[in-house]
């Protein structure tokens, strides 16, 4: 053998051996592939604005009676969304309204068990705000679940009524049973109550929930389970950081949409962007109700400003036609007011009021409010509601939580296809059937 | 030394043999030019067939014969037969030598990209396409040369999902079908469209698991392996050269029956009464409306007379838009080929030099293509142990993209963009210029629009035609080098590296003159109070710009050794292979291009403006730009052994170990162990075997797994960082892409295939007959999760599916003298379906998209089926359609769409079952003609039809809207619906999905013809060329027979137009 094959020989033998490089197979196969570890992962995904995290249901909007549609419309839309127009207790196969919320969870369970296994040492304050994020994100998203898929909140009956499936972990492949409404209220609350002190004052981004966020929620929220004095204490903690009102003499009445887009143009009023996920306002042949419209006074300029003079919706705070569900200070004015009536507060209640419709009526023409009792300022002040917090999805939580009060008697009706359908105070179709699809692979107890 | 102890012996006992007075004749048989020896060569006495021997492994025979001389025949198969006269006493040792014969199933040497083995010796399923039926067909692309030609192969056509090559039906559910390629050793990561059909020597397809395993991973769905031109030592340098041109007809742009435009326009006027656009006239969105709408609000307004209006309506309802899309729009496809290639080399080196030039134009005009391609191939002797190679493969491609899409508007009725173009539209007027059509908004509104200083927003399909300026250009090269050395007798290493990379470069130049410039500018512009124009986006063209590259290293060594062992022979391989593949590609757009100076300007990506049009809108400018970079990394070692004993019996084994960077899976479950086992045995070379009318007779099976790697899903949770910031924010977003899945593991697919080869005597018949059944297993499916767990489908391995099927080919020789007539039959037989998958879908999905709109697998159907509701005719007093509901004839349209999946009408699979081809050759002397007829049978496909959601929106409904249920008694002569007084897409749906529109799609085609002639020396001695051709070829001649009536193809059912006819005609020749 001379030299050359020698090399030759040893050159096939050191090939041969090649690859057992085992970082060879590490490389990722896609760059924009992550396995979220770090800190600014946890944050973009909590940044996944627009598709996930800053969208809310919108099944009560099209359940509340603000807004009618025109047969032809509602011929094309969804299974689920014709059921929830005619106040149908069919079971839905799906439900996007049932889906999201727990898909928001699922990206907030996965950063805050992600967090668990982070160490934090060098960017504590960080740290903090993103954990925070995600519990505000999770607490809110099984706030809403809560809105649709249970009774209303009553203190007396919330240990044996049916909350929903908390999970607080990312695992997937946990089944989880449904809790009681009490332990889901509950949930709802830690998450926010632990949020709240480590939000931060005045976020990046609208999108982000900041301090005033989880005070407007948690009033909110306590509002629903009918503590007023909680509901009230946090509608002034979170006023306290913002309370600026829009003057609706200062918005145009001839724009097609009257509100900026709030995340680059600044809207005051919004504390916490929501946009609902649905394109239903924008629908051709859904109308505002007409008894709705006719409730507004002349000089009240939220006619003009929220609706088109063909009736139909302009005024959300999202910038387009689709509806707002954040959180805005002039809600705040309105749990504000609504606990001061029912602390009997009546001159307080309406001065509340009145701080909010002055910026809401023709400049000169707005005649403070007067109750004669607690009662009817609390009439003024759902009736206030009704007018200022137009599909937002919160008439229909209005709507449940009054359900028991004899003062109150709402009733809905109307016609669909020919069909004159009703739906009485306090009916069993205030609460959503749980999707079809969730019981094949969960067996949850059904609604009624 | 002991070749000359062997001679001597053969002579000792020839001389022995006479010394016994019987005539026992002792030779031996070897093959030329090597002499190498041939066991297995049958050797009998002319004129008596009763008795003969055959060659043992060392070559040698003994056999009888009556006399002191005879006349003994020789055969072998790939050898031509000899006969030798022998005559007591043998003067000298009788060695016969076969010499072998071009053109026979024996000599085929199969190439499985990393070792050649003899066809003889081969277990598993193989086809080989040689360079001549290569050469057959006319194309600028190399895989449609495998159509029709290969038993197995089959590009299916039909619907979306549905379409594409698959090799023995498909085994996966959601990762690649496509089948791996090979080219000369290495897989090919680029575009197919670079490879120069002329360029290749041969192709082999690798069916069964046995051919397969040695790829592996990415086997699954069978492996085609090309095999490149190389230089050819012994042979006088060879010029070749090849010319052709094509040209084909003007696509039928009349083929889809479509709503005429005089009914259409009816049915506008219907509306207008019906006071439907009324309320869309001050729709903020500005929708447009067609000529007829606007000269009826013309005609109400008074700004005509009623009759003028109605004269102008009458006038534009014998316009045919098609007429015009054929004339301007299409073109009949043309294409130009030359090839030029230089092959030769002596025991030192071979060379092997190429150059290739096409062009051709689409049938769509504005699209064109250039191809390039050199090819230069070297291989030098160094030492009798030692080879080296290297080579070149370079493509270069232009590609110009400027057709435009068929005109579309934004419909009113439904106020979706993209909506078809009414019917009776013009393009151009009588002189041929471009004339405007409506397209996003009103013309009134564009009028009043330029007056304020917008931009001319008019749209001219002719112009934005004549303005495109959309070019590609792909580079792509191959850098190959391989060495070859001999350690010892018998052991052989050879290390391959190969390096390739292909860029892809796109420029689409919107110029300031196109409407998608102007449009998009004025969109964005705002006006203030004052008039004053302000353009967020710049005046000016925009220009995209699109790069995307691959490149891609392959390193192998390999070990051979082959050895004679008893009275065996082992081969055996093994070795190690790296294998990586990056791929990177980004989009960037400027704004305000000037392309005389290449300048853009800036624009404001963050902010958020108000839409010109319909202020209720706003959005940011459109950013297009994005990157993105992949690499897959692969580390395999592989083993492969085969034992031939006795020339009869062969065990071959095959294992194969693939790692990849499969992301997050443990260490332990990158890879997947794959392996196949085979035997074959070769009946014809037993003893006791007799049949002379069979001289060839094989069986062989093979058993094992190869696999198919998904890399969308991983074990971990991973998110992916949109390429944009979130729109809400402009803020870096995430996205959860899977929940974690630690169990994940690549896909197998199992194969056993059972063949047999055989070949009659004079090869009058010969072919194979093979069973297979390929089983995909740890397939990469959905499975349901409940929504409270945050997923609504889990992605794992979950699912299944099942195949067999048959491949049969039968080569005959019908005649086979002066006159030859030569016969190939194929047939294949496939059946797969899907025995595990675990989210079932509503009734609609499998209705609706179950024949490949989608992909909506059932359990124990096929993936890609046909389903359909029972139809109960038409209600006799109103036409409309009616189905069964529980036994009972419904119109309850919901309901019916309503029933379980279980009980929907299963037709079939929505591709072929069965197909395969036959190709009769007949050539007399120089002049040849082959003919391919090519059948698809046992499908379904479902027909189009009337949709009275489409007329009730004023879209182009399909041609049977004039056959529809009219009056009572139509119902005899039709199944089209009646037209329903209130829109019902319920009831559209059920028609369209009832059984009543179901085809079978079985038919025969006449798919191409070649007529060629051919002079060379033997027969033209005084022609300069070793040969020269002149050859005619067409193709895509049309349908023989169908099943269903009417005049659709049911591979195109639902294609604008089937593929069209094209004749080529070349010239061929050899120096």
């Amino acid at each position: 053998m001379n030299n050359l094959q020698r090399y030759i020989l040893l050159l096939c033998l050191i090939s041969l051996t090649l690859g057992c490089d085992s970082d060879y197979l590490e490389k990722k196969p896609q760059k924009s592939l992550l396995v979220p570890t770090t800190l600014s992962d946890m944050q973009a995904m909590l940044d996944n604005s627009r598709e996930l995290m800053n969208v809310s249901p919108y099944l009560n909007i099209i359940s509340d009676g603000e807004f009618r549609m025109l047969d032809a419309g509602l011929n094309g839309q969804a299974r689920a969304v014709q059921n929830a127009y005619v106040w149908s207790s069919e079971e839905s196969a799906t439900m996007a309204d049932w889906d999201i919320p727990y898909k928001q969870v699922f990206y907030a369970n996965v950063v805050l068990d992600g967090l668990a296994k982070l160490s934090h040492q060098d960017s504590q304050e960080e740290f903090n705000r993103i954990r925070a994020d995600a519990l505000f994100f999770r607490g809110l998203a099984f706030f809403n679940l809560v809105q649709l898929f249970c009774a209303p909140y009553q203190q007396a009956s919330a240990e044996q009524q049916l909350g929903i499936p908390l999970p607080v972990s990312s695992d997937v492949n946990l089944k989880m049973p449904r809790a009681s409404l009490k332990a889901s209220y509950e949930q709802v609350l830690k998450d926010l109550l632990e949020a709240a002190p480590l939000l931060e004052n005045k976020p990046l981004y609208l999108t982000r929930p900041s301090k005033a966020a989880a005070r407007a929620l948690l009033a909110r929220v306590y509002l629903l389970m009918g503590n007023y004095t909680q509901a009230l204490q946090y509608a002034e903690n979170a006023l306290e950081l913002q309370n600026a009102l829009i003057d609706y003499n200062s918005v145009p009445t001839q724009s097609a949409i009257s509100f900026p887009l709030p995340l680059n143009t600044v809207n005051p009023e919004v504390l916490f962007y929501v946009r609902a996920n649905t394109s239903f306002l924008n629908n051709a042949s859904v109308f505002v109700d007409s008894a709705l419209y006719n409730s507004y006074a002349e000089n009240d300029l939220r006619k003009k400003i929220l609706f088109t003079s063909a009736l139909k919706y302009k005024g959300s705070y999202v910038g387009t036609a689709n509806p707002f569900q954040g959180l805005s200070t002039n809600e705040l004015y309105l749990i504000k007011a609504e606990c001061l009536a029912r602390a009997d507060e009546t001159d307080l209640a309406m001065n509340t009021l009145d701080v909010l419709l002055q910026n809401r009526w023709v400049s000169g023409s707005y005649k403070p409010l007067k109750a004669n009792n607690p009662d009817h300022a609390l009439e003024i002040v759902i009736y206030e509601r009704r007018k200022e917090l137009v599909a937002r999805g919160l008439w229909w939580q209005d709507l449940r939580r009054l359900a028991t009060d004899s003062r109150f008697n709402f009733k809905l009706e109307r016609t669909s296809m020919g069909v004159v359908h009703q739906l009485a105070a306090g009916d069993d179709r205030y609460v959503y059937k749980i999707p079809l699809d969730e019981l094949a692979g969960n067996p949850l107890m059904q609604n009624p | 030394m002991k070749k000359v102890f062997i001679i001597f012996l053969l002579w000792m006992s020839a001389v022995f043999s006479t010394a016994t007075a019987q005539y026992v004749v002792v030779g031996k048989v070897v093959t030329s030019p090597d002499s190498a020896a041939l066991p297995g060569a049958v050797v009998v006495v002319k004129g008596d067939v009763t008795s003969g021997a055959t060659s043992d492994e060392n070559g040698i025979f003994k056999l009888s014969i009556p006399d002191s001389s005879a006349d003994l025949l020789i055969s072998y198969i790939g050898y031509k037969p000899r006969q030798v006269h022998v005559s007591f006493p043998i003067p000298s040792a009788l060695i016969i030598s076969l010499e072998a014969d071009a053109n026979q199933l024996g000599e085929v040497v199969i190439s499985t990209g990393y070792q050649n083995i003899p066809k003889e010796r081969a277990t598993g399923s193989f086809s080989t396409v040689d360079n001549t039926l290569l050469s057959r067909r006319v194309s600028t692309d190399l895989i449609s040369r495998l159509y029709d030609v290969v038993p197995g192969l089959i590009s299916n056509q039909g619907r979306s999902n549905a379409r594409g090559l698959l090799i023995r039906g498909q085994s996966t559910i959601s990762s690649s079908t496509q089948p791996l390629i090979v080219i000369d050793n290495f897989p090919y990561e680029g575009d197919l469209s670079t490879i120069n059909p002329n360029d290749v020597e041969s192709v082999t397809i690798l069916k069964d698991a046995a051919a397969a395993s040695i790829w592996g991973s990415r086997a699954g769905n069978g492996v085609i392996v090309i095999t490149t031109k190389k230089g050819a030592s012994g042979t006088p340098t060879q010029i070749s050269f090849n010319a052709n041109v094509t040209t084909s007809q003007r696509p039928d742009l009349f083929y889809q029956p479509r709503i005429s435009s005089s009914d259409f326009i009816d049915n506008e006027i219907r509306f207008f009464d019906l006071s439907r656009y009324k309320a869309l006239e001050n729709n903020i969105n500005q929708y447009p409306f067609t000529p007829v709408v606007e000269l009826m609000i013309a005609g109400r307004d008074g700004k005509i007379s009623p009759q003028q209006a109605q004269q102008q309506i009458d006038a534009l309802r014998d316009i045919d838009v098609r007429n015009d899309y054929s004339q301007y729009l299409y073109q009949p496809a043309a294409a130009q080929q030359y090839a030029l290639s230089l092959r030769g080399g002596n025991d030192k080196q071979k060379f092997f030099l190429s150059a290739g030039y096409d062009r051709s134009q689409a049938a769509e005009v504005g699209n064109s293509d250039q191809r390039f391609t050199i090819n230069v191939n070297n291989t030098y002797t160094l030492s009798k142990r030692l080879d080296i190679s290297a080579g070149i493969y370079y493509t270069g491609t232009v590609s110009k993209r400027n057709a435009q899409q068929i005109p579309n508007y934004t419909n009113p009725l439904t106020g979706l963009t993209g909506g078809v173009m009414y019917p009776y539209a013009a393009l151009a007027d009588a002189a041929g210029s471009p004339l405007p059509l409506i397209n996003e908004y009103r013309l009134s509104y564009l009028d009043a629009a330029v007056q304020k200083g917008f931009l001319d927003w008019s749209y001219r399909p002719l112009q934005e035609l004549a303005n495109a300026d959309n070019t590609s250009r792909l580079t792509d090269y191959r850098l190959q080098t391989s060495i070859n050395y001999k350690i010892t007798e018998g052991l052989k290493f050879t290390g391959l590296y190969q390096y390739s990379r292909g860029i892809n470069m796109g420029r689409n130049h919107y110029s300031a003159d196109t409407y998608l410039s102007r449009s998009l500018i004025n969109t964005f512009t705002a006006i203030d109070a004052g008039g004053i124009l302000t353009r967020p986006i710049p005046t000016g063209g925009i220009l995209d710009k699109t790069e995307s590259s691959y490149s891609a290293q392959n390193l192998r060594t390999q070990l051979d050794y082959s050895r004679t062992i008893g009275a065996g022979e082992l081969t055996a391989l093994g070795g190690f292979e790296l294998r990586e593949l990056t791929r990177v590609g980004s989009t960037f757009r400027s704004y305000g291009y000037d392309d005389q100076y290449a300048s853009a300007k800036a624009v404001d990506y963050a902010t958020t403006f108000l839409y010109s049009v319909n202020p209720a809108i706003s959005s940011r400018i459109p950013n297009v730009d994005t990157q993105y970079e992949h690499a897959d990394r692969y580390l395999s070692y592989y083993l492969n052994a085969a034992y031939t004993f006795r020339k009869r019996y062969t065990l071959s084994a095959s294992a194969r170990t693939d790692r990849s960077n499969l992301f997050g899976v443990n260490a332990n479950q990158r890879g997947v162990p794959l392996y196949s086992v085979g035997a074959a045995w070769q009946l014809s070379q037993e003893s006791f075997y007799h049949a002379g009318w069979l001289p060839y007779l094989k069986l062989r099976g093979t058993f094992g797994y190869s696999g198919n790697s998904n890399k969308n899903v991983s074990a971990y949770t991973t998110a992916s960082f949109g390429t944009r910031g979130d729109i809400n924010t402009g803020a870096a977003f995430a996205t959860i892409q899977n929940p974690p899945n630690p169990e994940l593991r690549w896909e197998r697919v199992k194969t056993i295939n059972i063949g047999i080869d055989f070949e009659t005597s004079r090869r009058t018949l010969s072919g194979s007959v093979e069973y297979f059944t390929k089983t995909g297993l740890d397939l990469i499916g959905s499975m349901p999760y409940p929504g409270s767990s945050g997923v609504k489908t889990f992605t794992g391995n979950y699912a299944a599916t099942a195949g067999h099927g048959i491949d049969l080919t039968v080569n005959s020789r019908i005649f086979d003298r002066g006159f030859k007539w030569y016969s190939d039959f194929l047939l294949s037989q496939v059946t797969d379906k899907v025995t595990r998958y675990d989210v079932s879908s509503t009734s609609i999905f499998y209705l609706r998209n179950g024949d490949g709109v989608g992909t909506f697998p059932l359990e124990g159907k096929p993936l890609y089926a046909v389903y359909s509701l029972d139809w109960a005719g038409l209600d006799p007093s109103t036409g409309d359609p009616q189905g069964y509901l529980n036994g009972e004839v419904s119109k309850d349209y919901a309901a019916l769409l309503a029933i379980t999946p279980d009980e929907l009408n299963y037709h079939g699979p929505a591709r072929p079952s069965v197909f395969g081809a036959l190709r009769n050759t007949f050539s007399w002397k120089s002049l040849s003609l082959s003919v391919n007829i090519s059948y698809r049978l046992g499908y379904f496909y479902k027909d189009q039809s009337v949709s009275y959601s489409q007329v009730n929106t004023s879209v182009p409904t399909h041609g049977d809207y004039s056959r529809r249920w009219q009056k009572p008694g139509d119902e005899l002569n039709t199944t089209v619906p009646s037209m329903p007084a209130v829109a019902n897409s319920n009831r559209d749906s059920f028609y369209m999905y009832s059984d009543v529109l179901v085809r079978k799609g079985d038919h025969i085609r006449l798919q191409d013809v070649n007529l060629s002639y051919t002079i060379n020396k033997s027969n033209w001695k005084k022609t300069p060329f070793q040969s020269a051709q002149i050859y005619v070829y067409a193709s895509n001649l049309g349908i023989v027979w169908k099943a269903a009536k009417g005049s659709i193809d049911p591979d195109h059912a639902w294609s604008m137009f089937p593929p069209v006819r094209t004749v080529s005609a070349g010239i061929k020749f050899d120096i």
